[in-house]
């Protein structure tokens, strides 16, 4: 285990912070273009900021009877959970903690959300919450096995599950050309995960906002804001999984990692907004059934490779 | 600074800037907490507590999610181990994951994982 | 504070805005989905993310306590914009606006509304529990409820809630009347039930289980949501086990916006068919945009939108025809949405005939009567109707009396009388779907009529 140094601990919670916040202004100009206005770009930068703005000077609310200590705990676990998960991320050759253990840490840290988006639904004691937060476990059901299925198809190749060294293990090829099915049910998994559409039936408009539903102030920025963090981890974490890490010609391998990861979440946001919100009554089965013998296939096809 | 004292330094800091943005906010906004509202019933007053024993229609996944999870315990070191174990412990492995396949064709089959 | 004010100015930048229609608010809700499309000012789904609550429509006595209650909801720094007219929409945007750049404030029309809710706030914050009981010590129901409809408007709301609510709203307004403020208030009365509720019972459930049971309304005063239907839900988990389909109608309420070319006609005014082509266009589109909504797919459903005002605002149809065209083949390629809305809410040909159901939806449970059959129903028609849009010729006055809703409404009170039956047994995604599907137009009805009709 490599020496990382303390400003890696610094760098790294203010790098995803402007990669969500261009996430957010992404996503606002894909919505702009949508209703044929044409802001203006500084508008659209703007749109993250002023959203931090609105959210910390308003006003923080709770329910009658809420179980405060549950709702407050599950709000603020979801920020939390996403920024630990990060720590196994490699920016080039430099991750704050390359653990021994890392694919599972990021892992167990990406499932916390399980049990924070359904306290964060339990606790207002609200029906539409509470309903939102009860969409997220049975969502979890579904994209959950696939998700680790495809991790660890990408561990098995590279015979480690240390990410830096799955990177270093596609030095040669990348994961992604002989792993392809793996490498998808990621990107799927990782819109899952952090509820993103077209998963996004745990904040569904139709249950006014699902879990989300009676947050305010800052509450709500901790819970949405993590969700978007969450959203870039899970997306930049397929950089080095399946992705060559910051493999490629020319140019330096921390770029390589940024520039790869700011592909991937551009897909991943362009694409939730081409499909519906998918219901996991639906999905479900889908999941079970195709997802997960697919993805053990492609376990079992690497698996032989490896031999 | 290596390994879990760098996943503590940054737990840290991620406590320090949850506190520091709830702190912020207490400072800068408009109006104290408001309590006790209603939940938002599209203008109505509830009759009861929402929270309740909810009636979830996919116990029978939870099950077979559970069966799944026990195996995901083993493949984990499985993957560290399977290029110098050799064939038989990818046997091993995918026989066991073809038998709990064939309990999801069951589940499938009886219409668990479909409950609308 | 010099850091707020600057935030809260930056902020107002772009503001939520819950937008919410109760009857005669058609027009102005348009209005107001164009300005914020311009303005690409997002769409609040719940007041605690809402700025700006902004209500299209006439706000009688029966709803003045539930916008009261939204209200009270929303997060401060928040600001109530009431729509009259189409045309005023930038300007009360505009102001809006600014007021929440500068803190947001008491509304005019929920004045009462505030006022009581700001004062027992400030006690509760300032004496805790002391002069809390003094005030709700006794028949606090009788004390609140004069505080609720508030100095101004009181005596006269009160009366005509009696007439026009008729017993069933007037009863049921004075039972949340009484629990509003025992929820607020009795805090510190020591209750036994935490915040004056009790707890949720228990019902059979259909596998013979006993089950606990909530009881949740769905509208009026939702968005993406008919105008002026209440369902009454009851659920388990979030299974519908039973609905029952309520209507708001107040008194004073202009008459219904989509079937005004018939009116007009019937009223001897010279109507073209092409005007009459042109709301049965914008009807489909706007039932269209609802359930993309409802669906979670916001592009198309903006795109519906929009097309469905450029409709209205007197487009040629060659102006619209190729985009319109696009959006179709998009929405009939769509396996995804067809996946998701497969099997939902199936209406079969028998039971829509029985009940009196016509156009579309009809037509839709001869192939299926799910609610992807009913979106698909809605393509054809707008595909056929599409055409017409600039016929210039008359509308006989006849077919005007004649046809009423017939044609480009989707037949509304058979559907609210099917309703009940097609939302039990289905989970809360799919009844918002299946509702959609139905596009009830209800603020063309008597409430009383369909309450016995549809309620149980």
């Amino acid at each position: 285990m490599t020496e990382v140094p303390l400003w890696s601990v610094l760098v790294l919670p203010a790098v995803l912070a402007v990669i969500t916040a261009g996430t957010i202004a992404f996503d606002a100009v894909l919505a702009a273009r949508a209703t044929g206005a044409t802001g203006s770009p500084s508008q659209t930068a703007m749109v993250p900021l002023r959203e931090v703005a609105r959210l910390l000077v308003a006003q923080r609310r709770t329910t009658v009877a809420a179980d405060g200590v549950l709702w407050r705990t599950g709000v603020l676990t979801v920020p939390i959970a996403a920024l630990l998960a990060a720590v196994v991320l490699p920016l080039g050759g430099v991750a704050v903690a390359d653990l021994a253990v890392g694919v599972v840490w990021f892992n167990a840290m990406e499932i916390l959300t399980w049990a924070a988006v359904w306290m964060a639904g339990w606790g207002p004691n609200s029906a539409f919450s509470l309903t939102g937060g009860y969409r997220f476990v049975a969502q979890g059901l579904a994209y959950e096995l696939p998700h680790m299925f495809a991790l660890i198809t990408a561990a098995t190749a590279a015979g480690t599950l240390r990410v830096g060294g799955i990177v270093e293990a596609q030095s040669g090829l990348w994961f992604v050309t002989w792993m392809p099915v793996a490498f998808v049910v990621y990107l799927l998994s990782a819109a899952a995960m952090a509820f993103w559409g077209p998963f996004d039936a745990p904040v569904g408009g139709d249950l006014a906002g699902g879990a989300a539903a009676e947050l305010s102030g800052v509450d709500r920025l901790a819970f949405l804001g993590g969700r978007r963090l969450l959203l870039v981890v899970a997306a930049a974490m397929a950089v080095p999984l399946f992705l060559g890490g910051g493999n490629g010609p020319l140019l330096p391998p921390w770029l390589w990692t940024l520039v790869k990861t700011v592909a991937v979440l551009a897909a991943i946001v362009w694409l939730a907004r081409r499909f519906p919100t998918v219901r996991m009554e639906r999905f479900a089965e889908f999941a079970w059934v195709v997802l997960i013998p697919l993805t053990i296939l492609q376990a079992l096809i690497v698996a032989l490779v490896v031999l | 600074m290596s390994g879990f004292s760098a996943v503590a330094a940054l737990f840290g800091l991620a406590v320090v800037i949850a506190a520091g943005t709830y702190g912020l906010a207490r400072l800068v906004t408009v109006a104290p907490p408001a309590t006790d509202l209603g939940p938002f019933l599209s203008g109505h007053e509830p009759v009861e507590h929402a929270v309740s024993r909810f009636h979830v229609r996919w116990y029978t996944l939870t099950m077979i999610y559970l069966a799944f999870e026990m195996e995901m315990l083993f493949m984990y070191p499985w993957t560290l181990v399977v290029s110098s174990a050799g064939a038989g412990a990818v046997i091993e492995m995918f026989v066991f994951l073809g038998i709990l396949l064939a309990g999801v064709t069951y589940a499938w089959r009886e219409g668990a994982l479909r409950w609308a | 504070m010099g850091v707020t004010g600057a935030l809260l100015r930056f902020a107002a930048g772009r503001p939520h805005i819950l937008l919410l229609e109760v009857p005669g608010g058609t027009a102005e809700r348009f209005a107001v989905e164009a300005e914020l499309r311009h303005r690409c000012w997002p769409a609040a789904a719940s007041p605690a993310e809402a700025d700006i609550l902004v209500l299209t429509g006439h706000i009688g006595a029966w709803l003045m306590p539930l916008v009261g209650r939204v209200w009270r909801q929303m997060p401060k720094p928040r600001v109530f914009v009431h729509v009259d007219s189409p045309s005023d929409v930038p300007q009360l945007l505009d102001e809006g606006r600014r007021r929440l750049a500068t803190g947001g404030e008491a509304s005019e029309v929920l004045d009462g509304e505030e006022q009581n809710s700001g004062e027992s706030e400030e006690e509760h914050h300032d004496d805790e529990h002391g002069s809390d009981a003094d005030r709700c010590g006794g028949n606090h129901d009788d004390e609140n409820d004069e505080n609720t409809d508030g100095g101004g408007h009181g005596n006269g709301h009160g009366a005509e809630s009696e007439q026009s609510g008729g017993d069933d709203h007037g009863a049921e307004d004075g039972h949340d009347g009484g629990h509003d403020h025992g929820g607020g208030h009795d805090h510190g009365d020591g209750m036994e039930m935490p915040g004056g509720l009790g707890m949720a019972d228990r019902g059979p459930d259909r596998d013979g289980l006993q089950l606990d049971q909530l009881h949740v309304p769905l509208g009026p005063l939702l968005p993406d949501w008919p105008v002026g239907l209440v369902v009454h839900t009851t659920l388990q988990g979030d299974v519908v086990q039973q609905a029952r389909v309520d209507v708001l109608h107040e008194d004073g309420a202009d008459g219904d916006f989509w079937n005004e070319p018939w009116r007009r006609a019937a009223a001897g005014q010279e109507v073209s068919r092409g005007e009459r082509a042109r709301r049965c266009v914008a009807a489909y589109l706007d039932g269209l945009a609802r359930l993309l909504r409802v669906a979670g797919w916001l592009d198309p459903a903006v795109g519906a939108g929009r097309l469905r005002d450029e409709v209205l605002a007197g487009a040629r149809a060659d102006q619209v025809t190729t985009r319109l065209r696009r959006l179709v083949r998009q929405l009939r390629r769509a396996r995804t949405l067809r996946w998701l809305t497969d099997g939902l809410g199936v209406l079969p040909f028998d039971r829509a005939e029985a009940a009196g159901i016509r156009g579309p939806a009809l037509n839709a449970s001869r192939s299926g009567g799910d609610v992807t059959a009913r979106w698909q129903a809605w393509l054809a028609e707008i595909e056929r109707t599409l055409p017409e849009v600039d016929d210039p010729a008359v509308l006989p006055a006849r077919e005007g009396q004649a046809q009423g809703l017939s044609e480009e409404d989707p037949a509304s009170m058979p559907a609210l009388a099917v309703l009940p039956e097609l939302l039990e047994g289905a989970e809360l995604a799919a009844v918002r779907l299946i509702v959609a599907s139905l596009h009830p137009n209800i603020t063309t009805l008597d409430s009383r009529q369909v309450t016995g009709v549809a309620g149980d």
